[in-house]
Order: C-alpha cells, then sequence, then structure tokens
C-alpha cells in the first residue's frame, strides 16, 4: 500500500473510506460523521510532519527480547508549537462533532494556546497517563480530566503515528511476542487478519504501530486455552469480528483483509465496528485498548 | 532482566478515550437498534481450535472454527502460526471442510453400482463388506502365485491392486498394508505418491 504523500490525499482518503462505510452501514451514520473530520484532520496533520529523528536511538536486543518497548512515552514528546498548530485544526471540528462536550473543548483550546509550554507538559502528562499531573494543569478550569485525555489524545495521535513510523528498521532476528506495542508499550486497538496465509498483526491504539501475534491467544493476559477464547460476529458480515478472552473478560475487535476488494484503512478500520464494541460490552466484556469510540457507557 | 509491573505500567499508559461515546452528544439510537437487529437475527460466534490436517504424513497445522451454539464447524484454513505449514494448505488441506459433517454432498450411506449397470444402488455396510472379501478371496485363490518362473517361492497376488486413500493418516496407512502384504499383494501404492 503507497502511503499518501500530501495533507489532501491523506485527508480524502480517510473521508472516502468513511463514506464508504456509512454507504455499507448507514444505521452507524451519526457515529461515522461524528469522527469522519476529525479523523480525516488527524491524517492530513500527519502526512505535513516532519520524520522524527532516532539517528541516536540506541537499541538494546536483550531488553527488546525480555518485552520492554523501544520507546518511552517521553520519546513521544511534542514540540508545543506544532501541537498548537494541530490542535487549531481538530478542536473545532471536535467541538462541532461533540456538542455534549463542546465548552469543555473550548477550554482546553484555550488551555493549549495559553503557553506552548504548558501545552508541552499537558500533552506528556496525558500520553504518560499521570493523572495528578493532569489534575494539576487543569486546576479551578471546567473540565473534566476525561475530555481533557479525550481531545488531548486526539491530537497526539498523528504525532504518535509520525513518530513510530520514522524508526529506523529493527536489526534482524529481534522479535517480539508480547501483546503490547514493540514501540511504546500501549494496548493494541485492532486485529488484523492478512495475506494469504491469514497472519494475524495487531495495531497499538497509540501510535499505530503493528505487529506479527499469534491467532489464538489473548493480546491481553497471554490466554492460550482454546476452550476460554471465543469470536463473535455477524452473519453475512463476518470480515468484522470481535476476538474475546474469556478468562480476563477483554476483547479485540479484528478484521479479515484476506479476500477484501474495497480498502480498509487500518486507522479507522475499529470504528467500522463500533456496532461489535456494543454487543459485546452488552455481555460484560470490556476493550482491551481504549479508543475515542469503543467504550459506549460510562463505566 | 524481567520487566517489573512498575516498570511495565510506566511504559504502557496508552492514551484512552477519557469518555464514553453516549457522553460525547451523538445520537447512539440508530446505532443500538442496529446492534440490537444483529444480536436478534444474526449474530454468532465460534471457537477456534488448532488440529493436524489428517491427510499425508507432513502435518500441516489448520484452523478448525466451530460455532459454538450448534457445535458444527463452520470454516477451516491453514495455521499461520503452524511451523510447518505457515497458513499454507494444499488442495486437500484447503479442501478439509468438505469432510465435516455440514457438506450435503457428503456420502454417508454405501452406493452400489453393479458391472454392465448405470444406475447407483443404495446397499448396508454389512452387505458392502461381505461382497468385498468374498471378491477379494474369489480373485486371491484364483490368481495366488505360489511360485515364480524360476521356481523360487513368491506367494504374491498380481490380480488385485491397492491404493491409499489421502483421507488416511500415518498410523492406519501401516495396518493397510501389513494386511495387503499379508494377502500377497505386490501393487501397493498411496494416493499421496500420485
Amino acid at each position: 500500500m503507497t502511503e499518501p504523500t500530501t495533507r489532501t490525499q491523506a485527508y480524502e482518503r480517510i473521508d472516502g473510506c468513511i463514506g464508504g462505510m456509512m454507504e455499507q452501514i448507514p444505521q452507524l451514520s451519526n457515529i461515522f460523521d461524528a469522527f469522519r473530520g476529525v479523523l480525516a484532520e488527524g491524517a492530513a496533520v500527519k502526512a505535513a510532519l516532519a520524520a522524527v529523528d532516532f539517528t541516536n536511538l540506541e537499541i538494546n536486543p536483550e531488553r527488546y527480547a525480555q518485552g520492554v518497548p523501544l520507546l518511552t512515552k517521553d520519546r513521544f514528546a511534542v514540540e508545543g508549537k506544532s501541537f498548537q498548530d494541530a490542535a487549531g485544526r481538530l478542536l473545532p471540528l471536535m467541538e462541532k462533532s461533540f456538542p455534549s462536550i463542546r465548552d469543555q473543548l473550548r477550554v482546553v483550546n484555550e488551555m493549549i494556546h495559553e503557553s506552548s509550554i504548558q501545552c508541552e507538559a499537558l500533552a506528556m502528562a496525558v500520553i504518560s497517563g499521570n493523572e495528578e499531573e493532569i489534575r494539576k494543569t487543569v486546576g479551578t478550569r471546567d473540565v473534566d480530566p476525561g475530555a481533557l485525555r479525550f481531545a488531548v489524545g486526539l491530537i497526539m495521535k498523528p504525532f504518535a503515528e509520525n513518530a513510530a513510523e520514522s524508526l529506523p528498521p529493527l536489526p534482524e532476528g529481534m522479535e517480539w511476542h508480547q501483546g503490547y506495542c514493540p514501540v511504546c508499550g500501549s494496548w493494541p486497538e485492532l486485529s488484523v487478519l492478512e495475506g494469504k496465509e491469514g497472519r494475524r498483526w495487531l495495531r497499538c491504539s497509540f501510535c499505530g504501530h503493528e505487529w506479527r501475534f499469534m491467532r489464538i491467544q489473548c493480546p491481553f493476559c497471554g490466554n492460550t486455552d482454546q476452550d476460554k477464547l471465543e469470536v463473535l460476529f455477524q452473519e453475512g458480515r463476518d470480515h468484522e469480528r470481535a476476538e474475546l478472552c474469556h478468562e480476563c473478560r477483554k476483547y479485540v475487535v479484528a478484521v479479515d483483509m484476506r479476500d477484501r476488494i474495497e480498502e480498509i484503512p487500518h486507522e479507522v478500520a475499529a470504528l467500522g465496528m463500533v456496532y461489535l464494541d456494543m454487543l459485546v460490552q452488552e455481555k460484560g466484556y470490556s476493550p482491551g485498548a481504549r479508543c475515542p469510540w469503543n467504550v459506549i457507557e460510562r463505566q | 532482566m524481567n520487566v517489573t509491573r512498575r516498570e511495565f505500567l510506566a511504559i504502557s499508559g496508552a492514551v484512552g478515550a477519557g469518555l464514553a461515546l453516549s457522553s460525547l452528544g451523538i445520537d447512539l439510537g440508530p446505532a443500538k437498534a442496529y446492534a440490537d437487529e444483529v444480536r436478534i437475527d444474526k449474530v454468532k460466534s465460534a471457537k477456534q481450535s488448532t488440529t493436524i490436517c489428517p491427510y499425508c504424513g507432513v502435518g500441516c497445522g489448520i484452523i478448525c472454527y466451530t460455532d459454538t451454539k450448534a457445535g458444527n464447524i463452520i470454516n477451516t484454513e491453514g495455521d499461520p502460526d503452524h511451523p510447518i505449514n505457515e497458513g499454507s494448505l494444499c488442495a486437500k488441506g484447503s479442501a478439509l471442510y468438505q469432510i465435516s459433517s455440514n457438506n450435503p454432498d457428503r456420502l454417508k450411506k454405501v452406493l452400489y453400482r453393479a458391472p454392465g449397470s448405470d444406475k447407483w444402488e443404495e446397499k448396508s455396510w454389512d452387505w458392502a463388506l461381505a461382497e468385498i472379501a468374498k471378491r477379494v478371496k474369489k480373485t486371491r485363490d484364483q490368481y495366488f502365485i505360489e511360485k515364480n518362473g524360476k521356481g523360487q517361492e513368491v506367494n504374491r497376488v498380481e490380480a488385485i491392486a491397492h491404493i491409499g486413500s489421502a483421507a488416511l493418516d500415518n498410523e492406519e496407512c501401516w495396518p493397510v498394508q501389513a494386511m495387503m502384504r499379508a494377502l500377497g499383494l505386490v501393487y501397493v501404492e498411496h494416493q499421496a505418491r500420485i
């Protein structure tokens, strides 16, 4: 697959794909509509970013083999001005798409544009999951930390994906057998079956990196007991499925790309399966990685 | 060095959604109605089991999908994580699904076509086995060769040949060929060599 080179191409690729998903399942149009502009614009933001310089990155094969990802979260630090520019493009779209949190998004926008240093600290607090730092940054402002994480997470995504794509190729022989991302350590949001042989790839919920993983194993708890793993799908749309683990009660949505004619960009494939999220969460399972659309009701 | 839980958490704090979809102000009514419709009429679930192809001695890995409600196999495919075949299968392995109970064309009763006839007749297993035994004995008795042209003892039957099915596994092939040798057959072949 050729990567888009211009902002417009990147935007149109995602926009067109979500449009196609809408035609296939019009009942999900409200959800597709809400995320369409934000995700397409996010792709455009990413397309305009320069590659991150990792020439000084030291790769430790021993640590890697033992399950330590390549990059710590601080490696995803974003320069304040770039982050503000991306926020300037994405937040107005979010305000339009998510009316219930519009006022809070405006406050987030103000916080981000107050100072670039604060903005950098805020982004780092969110990506490292530092709740205390998030609360401190929010201060007395009328913003739910959840809304802040939601918005900053969406703004960060193009930067994180760009960083992961900028990594140099790994030396030969370095293998990764974990269910979390070998680049940043986050959990996968999507499982993809690809190629004639149906190899399974997991896509990271944070940096978008994809890595090979066993077909019959839960990425979240490592369970390989075939009696405690299950796939759930809709008859007639069996290329879309939810892979459940009865052991840890987590799941990941999966798409089988074999025999598909239309392109399904991995960036948005999980969005098209939000109906499976609804079905599975009713049964008491929770997504192994939370992404902006896959937690249906407050948990 | 093992990764401690603390270290792991420090490097894996995923940027998840901070909010539930239902709290963003999106009308989820049609989507929930669609999910309900799927749940009532179309939802299926399956268990994946790994197994080994029953045909030749290569031992390719296969994943079987079994419908968890109906209990029947709904799909079979090569196992990409199996070190022997890495997901690839030959034509027979790829068609393994056809030997499952779902195949409406699979023969479940003996069909017999008499010499010269153009019709198949349904027969019982007892009839078929007795008939095979009778004809094997008759042919063997008629054509059994005790000695060859040089007077050497050979005790063989050249009037019967045996071909092993691709559906036989290694363990089944051994007693089959042993039995054929005991009858004196020399033309003992297996589908895998053809």
